[in-house]
């Protein structure tokens, strides 16, 4: 093991003392001379025709600078990759919470009562919530120019509601079921859910006197959202500036244009600077929620438990729109098919468009969906096989040199390690009391590619500024760069600043998500200290006349090889006569055979009067490479394990008539502090990992296979199993008296 | 928020006049809990909001063997969840405004608030109802009691004229071998809405092996809290090691009127129901039998 | 409908505001005084992050009217830090990392401060409860936990 001073030690977050004091500031904390309110207006039904749209009362009441509406936006479309999300709806609404209307108003009050004075005609039309139906070729088309959508992944040779379609596999399906002794078919659905960010969605947009589109936004992809608006707009990407803000939480939510659009053209029309922030009401029943999917999987196992066919179909339920999803479908479904050697494999991904809220990311896209499935069904198979889940598994998971269902070829595999780790530190197989059971699944992540620069400037005192692109949303990213950037510069934490850059300051950066932060940011940071320190040694060699091949830096000074002879590192910068810094662009998208297996095993007991769970311990074991920071990494797991869980139990916005119900945190209920198990971590080393310090990635394994561990528990506990989530108490005791029958 | 007018009176003269001078438009603000939260959402639009937290009987715990316990109606949860005498002496109303809301809730939420909102699922209401407890009204009419069984009319309304106040609520001092409990089921541990809820209480003889009183009622399965008469009645005189706890069960069954929503359809509150009464009735008599 | 006039004491020093009588504590912190540390989540009181301390107990401030904090006593994310330095809970979060995103952190300072205040020295299951009416959804709690215990332990050594 290589040893290091910063990296691998419990660094305190760089933003950690602006957060702690109330500094820290967020887009809705800023306000700016001039600044508007902007509010929305609506659509109650989940599809109806506009008939017609007053605005003029609205339009006269005193304070108000701005009254839009579909005819002001009409054409534009926008998206994260596919443009299909109007501002503001046009002849058509398509689901309930869609904007209609829009205001901008001296103040939050006047801009509702602006809106309350906004008179609607609507013609309510049929609406389809259900994928299913709407999948049926004599469903009503959404998107009836779904071809002409830029963005579309490939055009459909017949429109439908389903809109995009992905595959994998290997063999062939019917050699793998003609071989097996049993075959078992399931179906399971989870819900739509909310990444639950306590900031909700908000931006202010700012067209300056020099006709600069001034952006501060809840997104941490700033970059892709300047392309994003600029091809929605029409304008060149260079006008477009976003400026730095911390973000409140994203979980995958916080990469959407939302309402930026709509704010750039209140901006436009009133000429002053507009804010508009999301209530939480508007949250949870019109941002970009997790789908919910509904997945059949059918397998084939032999009587010694090897799997010989795995065929699935996951139906995502679009919402809407598709534009709040970069890769139009969610990849993640794929795992589904888990990382098992299963030799002939067909799986199959499809969105289809329903009068529903439009879905987005969060956290493992498609993973969390799939693996409930998969996971699921492997332990069902191994259950009626007689086989322990735990032998079932290790059985059928990819060793080295073995290839997953779904094609992919790993180095390194520490699949069956990090699955023996975590059955270890749960006493998997050691008594349980009556009701009380184990469960088990498993999850594989890599880290995700991308882009993205560091600048590193010595500073005349001693300290060092560090600049980055990336936003952190909560995950750490500045801490890491910190932490490197120290590392290689040989100072302790505290000498080196992060101040993020507005998008102006370099090309690209992908933002944050897909696991890419610490792969991608770590190289970057890597890179500029190390040119940084090449300037640095430049500067005092030419100071000094020293040979610069042979400096070395060390304790906040420059030795003259080994020799006894130094000069101190502030010294040079206050005497070099320039700016000593290095930059760094890097560009990773290298698809890696590193991955990162994650287990997770969830011990619970249920209340058979009640069918309510309770969750006694909870164990997750990940095969890890270099951890740069313990305490970021351990919140990482602990943070992914808490929201599995609340997707496991509790977690779901339920719909009704189209329009989500449960609109406060009261109803639509997340985990809280008296719900959390005791967390037990356990890590297994890997020597494969990426980047200069051989990193993988923690920020989304660790929430994928939480809900399948617990339901395998369940089943575990009283010999009933869950298909559908959240497992609620209800459907446990329905299960109960289904199996008593 | 709509704007409205907000006065604060310091007597309880002036809280009721200005109640009285508002009429149908008036509400009376103690914690604000519930009140804010329905006016932010529109829900409950009012023109003069009479903060009643300057009222000196509206702020009042006294406790006496003779006249049992007074609580005035602004009086918030965690004042009463702290009192050295309530705890010993209440134990079936701690139960339920322990629970109510969170740490920051409990620290404004009041239990004459919490009555006052007439949710079917107020936690405190259940406490008030198989305690036997009365509400001390006060009107431009003059003062009358309302037994709190009676308080709640509907979701959200209540037996309050216009112009009246709720200053406080009695509560009689236990009889002697009495207990009382309250749970709710929720999906989480805490910060919770009941999906069902049971408060029980009971009296027992001298010997403790037989009942001799009890009161039972049931939150979240009726358009108001739900005292359930017969369910008290089937136990009267029973043994405590009979089935009669099983019997008083099927009677709060049969009350419920649970309807399907969210949080649960209403058979499987019915099944709760079930669930609920026989384990209030188990720890209020083991409370009874420890006094 | 017209102004307020509110004298209180926010942070240990005299203020006078006026206020809508429908303006909430928090708007008027965050709006009327620049007081941004403590942040809207919900709005209804079912998230924590505007919670600060009135008169000795932690209040939603989202459910309280500025109206209400006349001759209050008022403690937000802004005063928990003295010139000394940070209060020992700030440096407990920083150790523990038990904050990420940060948009719940003020709020469960706050929380954790007048639990601390009125308890001192509380068990796990305490923190757990106390703390349940701040909701976070990065952090998996763990760390608030520790956290909040490991202050405790420092306040009792330093008194």
């Amino acid at each position: 093991m290589i040893s290091y001073n910063v990296i691998g030690q419990p660094i305190v977050r760089s933003d950690g003392f602006e957060k702690v004091t109330g500094r820290a500031q967020y887009t809705g904390d800023l306000k700016l001379p001039g600044m508007l309110w902007g509010k929305v207006l609506r659509s109650p039904f989940a599809h109806a025709r506009i008939i017609r749209v007053d605005t003029s009362r609205a339009v006269g009441l005193p304070g108000v600078h701005a009254v839009l509406t579909g005819d002001d936006t009409r054409g534009v479309r926008y998206g994260r990759r596919l443009f299909d999300v109007p501002p503001l709806a046009e002849e058509r609404v398509l689901f309930a919470g869609e904007r209609v209307a829009a205001v901008a108003a001296e103040s939050m009050e006047i801009a509702q009562n602006a809106i309350d004075l906004i008179e609607v005609e609507y013609d309510p039309l049929p609406a389809i919530a259900d994928p299913l139906e709407s999948m049926k070729g004599d469903a009503f088309l959404l998107h009836p120019d779904v071809n002409d959508y830029v963005g579309l992944p490939k055009k459909l040779e017949k429109v439908s509601n389903v809109f995009v379609t992905n595959t994998w596999g290997k063999g062939e399906l019917d050699t793998g079921f003609a071989q097996a002794d049993h075959i078992l078919e399931r179906t399971y659905t989870t819900p739509l859910v909310h990444q639950a960010y306590l900031e909700p969605h908000s931006c202010v947009v700012f067209i300056d006197e020099d006709q600069r589109i001034q952006i501060w936004a809840a997104n941490k992809a700033p970059f892709a959202l300047r392309q994003q608006l600029a091809a929605a707009i029409g304008v060149d990407e260079d006008r477009i500036r976003l400026n730095p803000t911390y973000i409140g939480g994203d979980f995958g939510g916080k990469g959407s244009p939302m309402d930026v659009p709509l704010v750039y053209f209140l901006a436009l029309h009133s000429k002053r600077p507009v804010r508009m922030v999301m209530d939480y009401v508007e949250e949870f029943t019109a941002a970009n929620p997790r789908h919910p999917s509904v997945t059949t999987v059918r397998s084939g196992v032999l009587n010694d438990g090897t799997l010989t066919a795995w065929e699935a179909r996951i139906i995502f339920n679009s919402g809407a729109y598709g534009g709040f999803k970069p890769g139009v479908n969610l990849g993640g479904a794929r795992d589904v098919a888990g990382p098992y050697k299963i030799p002939h494999t067909f799986v199959e991904a499809i969105q289809v468009y329903t009068n529903s809220v439009p879905g987005g990311h969060m956290r493992g896209p498609g993973e969390p969906q799939g693996i409930f499935a998969g996971e699921s069904h492997l332990d069902e198979i191994a259950r009626i096989l007689g086989i322990d889940p735990l032998e079932f598994r290790l059985k059928n998971l990819v060793g080295e040199g073995d290839v997953t269902a779904t094609g992919s070829l790993y180095r390194d595999v520490k699949a069956k390690e990090t699955l023996e780790a975590a059955s270890m530190a749960a006493r998997y197989g050691s008594p349980l009391a009556m009701n009380v059971g184990r469960g088990m699944a498993m999850g594989a992540r890599a880290p995700g590619g991308g882009e993205t620069h560091v600048g590193v400037i010595f500073q005349k005192d001693g300290t060092v500024v560090a600049r980055t692109p990336i936003l952190d949303q909560g995950t750490g990213t500045y801490t890491t760069v910190n932490q490197v950037v120290a590392e290689e510069l040989g100072l302790s934490s505290d000498k080196v600043q992060i101040i993020p850059w507005n998008t102006d300051a370099v090309s690209f950066d992908t933002g944050i998500g897909g696991s890419r932060g610490t792969r991608v940011a770590s190289q970057a940071a890597y890179a500029a200290a190390q040119n940084a320190k090449q300037e640095l040694l430049r500067a005092a060699s030419e100071i000094r006349g020293w040979d610069p091949s042979n400096l070395v830096l060390k304790d906040n000074k420059v030795y003259k090889g080994n020799t006894e002879d130094y000069i101190d590192f502030d010294f040079v910068v206050q005497n070099c006569g320039f700016d000593i810094q290095g930059t760094s662009g890097i560009e990773d998208r290298e698809q890696l055979t590193v991955t990162a297996f994650c287990a997770q095993i969830a011990e619970v007991a249920v209340d058979v009067e009640t069918g309510q769970i309770k969750l006694l311990r909870f164990t997750s074991a990940h095969d890890v490479g270099q951890v740069l920071n313990p305490i970021g990494h351990q919140g990482q797991i602990n943070g992914g394990v808490v929201q599995g869980i609340g997707y496991a139990l509790m977690e779901e916005l339920e719909v009704e008539d189209g329009r989500v119900s449960n609109v406060t945190f009261g109803d639509y209920k997340i985990p809280t502090m008296a719900d959390i198990p005791e967390l037990r971590t356990v890590l297994v080393q890997s020597k494969n990992g990426v980047g200069p310090y051989n990193i993988k990635g923690i920020g989304e394994n660790t929430n994928t296979a939480v809900a399948a561990a617990i339901a395998n528990a369940v089943e575990d506990a009283i010999g009933v199993r869950v298909y559908s989530l959240p497992i609620t108490a209800e459907k446990v005791l329905a299960a109960l008296r289904e199996s008593n029958v | 928020m709509k704007p409205f007018e907000y006065v604060k009176p310091n007597t309880l003269a002036e809280a009721i006049s200005a109640l009285d001078a508002g009429g149908e438009d008036a509400r009376a603000l103690s914690g604000g809990t519930d009140l804010i939260v329905q006016m932010r959402a529109g829900r409950n639009v009012v023109g003069n909001v009479i903060d009643v937290k300057g009222v000196t009987e509206t702020n009042v715990i006294s406790h006496s063997k003779k006249d049992g316990l007074t609580i005035g109606s602004s009086v918030p949860c965690y004042r009463i969840y702290n009192d050295e005498g309530i705890k010993k002496t209440y134990a079936g109303l701690v139960d339920s405004v322990s629970i109510i809301g969170g740490t920051g809730i409990q620290g404004r939420a009041s239990l004459g608030g919490n009555l006052c909102n007439a949710a079917p699922s107020g936690d405190g209401i259940q406490s008030l109802i198989i305690l036997g407890a009365v509400a001390n009204v006060e009107g431009p009419n003059g003062a009358r009691q309302i037994a709190t069984e009676d308080f709640c009319t509907a979701p959200g309304q209540n037996a309050l004229n216009p112009g009246e106040l709720l200053v406080s609520l009695s509560v009689p001092e236990p009889e002697s071998n009495a207990g009382a409990h309250y749970l709710r089921f929720i999906p989480r541990n805490e910060m919770d809405i009941a999906v069902v809820g049971v408060g029980a209480s009971v009296v027992l003889d001298a010997e403790k092996k037989s009942i001799v009183s009890a009161r039972i009622s049931l939150a979240s399965v009726a358009p108001t809290p739900l005292f359930v008469e017969a369910a008290g009645d089937a136990l009267k005189g029973t043994e405590i090691a009979s089935d009669s706890v099983e019997k008083a069960a099927i009677f709060a069954q049969e009350a419920a009127r649970p309807i399907d929503d969210m949080r649960g359809t209403a058979d499987y509150r019915l099944h709760l129901v079930g669930v609920l009464t026989k384990r209030a009735l188990k720890v209020a008599i083991e409370r009874a039998e420890n006094q | 409908m017209a102004k307020l006039h509110v004298e209180t004491t926010i942070n240990g020093e005299s203020t006078e505001i006026l206020v809508d009588p429908q303006q909430s504590l928090l708007e008027t912190l965050r709006d009327g005084l620049m007081l941004t540390g403590a942040k809207e989540g919900c709005n209804d009181g079912n998230c924590g992050a505007c919670t600060v301390i009135m008169d000795g107990r932690t209040v939603n401030s989202c459910l309280v009217l500025g109206a209400e904090a006349q001759d209050a006593d008022i403690t937000t994310i802004e005063g928990l830090a003295t010139p000394r330095g940070l209060h020992p809970l700030q440096q407990a979060f920083l150790e523990n990392a038990a904050l990420q995103c940060g948009i719940c952190t003020p709020g469960f300072l706050i929380s954790s401060k007048s639990l601390l205040d009125s308890n001192p020295n509380p068990s796990e299951e305490e923190v757990r409860f106390w703390l349940a009416g701040n909701l976070c959804r990065c952090t998996g709690y763990d760390k608030i936990v520790r956290a909040v215990l490991d202050a405790a332990k420092e306040m009792k050594a330093g008194n």
